[in-house]
């Protein structure tokens, strides 16, 4: 099969999935309820909606988890690898199918975010930071590549599901009171892309992130490529 | 009764995930106390004055290792309804058990007293030895032992309470859904510090019952909320929460085919 091939295969994968769909939806409806509830409160309608992005993060990696591991919950995978024989090309299309999904639910869930956050602010003449959005858009959709990196390596769920989030939302703030190390987790780093906050700069975050991303990326591909389906 | 509680212990102490997150939430709690009471040791030789926080970092983390126990709660009903491969049947372990012990409501109860036991013993491990590690590393900074036990008072076993409730908690949530990775998400999103409850806790006074704001009470000195309840009352509130999810999740549980 051609790469466009596979996308489209993928991508059917994932549309039909109904795990993944329940995440799409509750990625983008509840981070939008909850910036509506913090913007009715004192935090302006921009705050708000970055501070939900901080909750949107968990449907991402749920959605970067599923797409990899659902194949394996039965046998799909020897089904697929027995129409997409090339381990890599496969990989490739899971992706970019992941990247379509993840991208569109990344921007409905901040433009969902930030217009819940207005129609709930009293003072709807407040700015809205376009770029700032889109780096918040853009953080969300790697950090759900985490997911699909962990699940190729766990070939399960709830390992997977769990290490992240652990990793992504709780280390970070604990660790950071014992050394500064704690910046460069993948969590606390990427939030730098949209969030101001002590340690790294925006670009420097986005680098540690990126790195972190290769190396996952990495090895989810070497064991992809040499274990037994 | 015995039997089923025997049978489930086995099964529990047997379940992969389950060592995995008891290790790692008891290790990993341990380890960060040790290094916060290391680094608030070496900020106290350096001649930091003592400002009243130190005792309070001996149960501060604790509350983040009960993400052990949750996982303990969503796996201990949660493997139940995973199939095995389609080459091996694609069966659920609920069938067997059913088989074995036909009478759901004894099946239930069996359960969440082991995951009660298992979790009240983790905690008892893990806030004993959080303890002990940091009278070890304080040194003369913390007082003699009796002194530290009397000042923590009676906050250690609400500590432990702490994780009992959580996890049956998070089981009950389990018993519904069938599917762990709603309640893993949400309770484990929700022990990080930008914790949901905490949020709502800014919006409105009515959050001081939901049930992690109300039973860290329990054992937290600072919680960061204004509207709190009293340490015995938040106990009574996350206990009522427990027993009510618990007394739906049964129901659920009796009447829904498996």
């Amino acid at each position: 099969m051609t790469l466009r091939n596979t996308v489209a295969a993928e991508l059917i994968k994932l549309g039909t999935l109904p795990g993944v769909l329940a995440a799409v939806c509750a990625t983008v409806l509840l981070p939008a309820g909850l910036a509506a509830v913090l913007a009715a409160g004192p935090p302006s309608a921009m705050a708000s909606a970055l501070r939900s992005v901080e909750y949107a993060q968990a449907g991402l990696l749920v959605l970067g988890v599923l797409a990899v591991a659902s194949e394996y919950a039965g046998s799909q995978i020897r089904t697929t690898l027995a129409a997409v024989p090339g381990r890599m090309p496969l990989m490739a299309g899971k992706l970019v199918a992941y990247l379509l999904v993840a991208s569109c639910t990344a921007l409905l869930a901040v433009t969902g975010a930030v217009l819940a956050a207005r129609l709930a602010d009293g003072a709807p003449s407040s700015d809205v930071d376009v770029a700032g959005l889109l780096r918040a858009a853009a953080y969300l959709v790697l950090i759900g590549l985490l997911g699909v990196a962990a699940a190729s390596l766990t070939r399960e769920v709830i390992g997977a599901l769990g290490g992240l989030l652990v990793l992504v939302l709780v280390l970070p703030p604990v660790l950071r009171r014992v050394t500064t190390l704690a910046d460069y987790l993948p969590g606390a780093a990427g939030a730098r892309m949209y969030q101001q906050g002590p340690g790294l700069t925006p670009l420097e975050g986005g680098l540690v992130l990126g790195a972190w991303l290769a190396v996952a990326l990495a090895c989810a591909a070497v064991t992809f490529a040499g274990r037994d389906a | 009764m015995l039997n089923a509680i025997a049978a489930e212990l086995r099964k529990l102490v047997l379940l992969p995930s389950a060592l995995v997150a008891t290790v790692l939430g008891t290790g990993l709690t341990l380890v960060l106390t040790a290094t916060s009471m290391a680094s608030r040791r070496t900020k106290l030789d350096g001649g930091m004055p003592e400002d009243g926080l130190t005792l309070n970092l001996i149960l501060e983390m604790p509350a983040i290792g009960v993400i052990g126990v949750i996982v303990l709660g969503v796996v201990v009903i949660g493997s139940e309804y995973t199939p095995t491969t389609k080459d091996a049947g694609g069966g659920r372990q609920i069938a067997v058990s059913l088989t074995a012990t036909p009478n759901r409501g004894v099946l239930l109860a069996a359960k969440a007293i082991v995951l009660a036991l298992v979790s009240g013993v983790l905690a008892s491990v893990t806030v004993g030895a959080g303890i002990l590690i940091s009278l070890a590393l304080l040194g003369s900074h913390a007082g003699s032992p009796g002194e530290v036990l009397a000042a923590l008072g009676w906050r250690p076993a609400g500590a432990v309470a702490y994780w009992v409730l959580t996890a049956l908690i998070a089981f009950a949530v389990t018993v519904m859904t069938r599917n762990g990775v709603v309640p893993m998400v949400v309770f484990i999103v929700n022990t990080s510090v930008v914790s949901v409850s905490f949020l709502l806790s800014r919006v409105t006074s009515l959050a001081k019952y939901l049930p992690d704001v109300a039973g860290a009470q329990m054992f937290a000195r600072n919680y960061p909320v204004e509207v709190r309840s009293e340490p015995l009352v938040g106990g009574l509130i996350m206990a009522a929460w427990a027993a009510v999810l618990l007394a739906v999740a049964a129901g659920v549980f009796i009447r829904r085919d498996a």
